[in-house]
């Protein structure tokens, strides 16, 4: 039953994680005609989970899910300097809108997830899905 | 999560005040392609972020002008020639005003689909709670 529990908070993270993401692909796509902007993103969610977990093997404990569901994503500089247009602008759109379709579908994901979880625990009070 | 997406969609509204700003200098530029002694206007932006959301937005920091030289046509009958009967025109280059609304629009459409993909996430985790 406690393993419901984690796999809704992994799930809550993981769409946090997406959220995040997002806002900072749409800052990027705002100042995309801004001189001398470098485009931003979040670190991969999967990295995070891996930083959190401290275990050789890569397994997230309870209190590890707490550390990643209170953690403050880093926030990495996309190298593509030879993509930069001539006034130092890093964005390139057609960049943007794969990360942010990726994005999407990460969120949707969570989502899924979730629902289905909730689902799961549902059939289990004898409710029905 | 949800000023997450507050913060996607205003940066997103911002980008696209901007390239409406930009679209606007664009059809000035345009409308006075054919005005003696015009010079074509620039617009700059720039980032700034607000520390009260959290979020950075895009912001017009001014426009300029192009200081570039005005076209000189040979014209003695136009009232505004000078002794050797030439007029200064203004300076748009129209392929170069066409070519920067493209990519106004393009950015515009950017920042739209940002807007609506905000809009449907939200509205994905707002499914949640109506079940």
């Amino acid at each position: 039953m406690t393993n419901d529990v984690n796999i809704l908070k992994l799930a809550s993270a993981m769409a946090r994680h997406a959220t995040a993401r997002h806002q900072l692909l749409s800052q990027n796509i705002a100042n995309a005609d801004t001189n001398n902007y470098k485009a931003k993103d979040l670190e991969a969610f999967s990295d995070a989970f891996t930083r959190m977990a401290g275990r050789p093997d890569g397994k997230l404990d309870s209190r590890g899910l707490d550390r990643l569901e209170a953690t403050q994503y880093n926030i990495e500089t996309v190298s593509n300097n030879d993509l930069a247009s001539p006034n130092g602008n890093t964005v390139s759109l057609e960049d943007q809108m794969m990360r942010s379709a990726e994005t999407q579908q990460q969120f949707d994901a969570a989502i899924t997830i979730y629902k289905k979880s909730i689902d799961i625990l549902r059939s289990t009070l004898g409710r029905g899905a | 999560m949800t000023d997450f997406f507050a913060n996607s969609m205003s940066a997103a509204a911002s980008g696209m005040r901007a390239q409406g700003h930009r679209m606007r200098v664009i059809s000035e530029n345009i409308a006075n392609a054919d005005t003696p002694g015009f010079h074509r206007k620039t617009i700059a932006f720039d980032d700034v972020f607000d520390a009260a959301s959290g979020a950075s937005h895009v912001k017009v920091t001014g426009l300029a002008k192009d200081s570039s030289p005005l076209q000189v046509i040979h014209d003695p009958s136009n009232p505004l020639a000078n002794e050797n009967g030439d007029v200064e025109m203004s300076n748009v280059n129209m392929l170069l005003e066409i070519a920067d609304s493209r990519e106004a629009n393009r950015s515009y459409q950017a920042n739209l689909s940002m807007f609506q993909q905000a809009r449907e996430m939200y509205s994905s985790l707002l499914q949640i709670l109506k079940r």
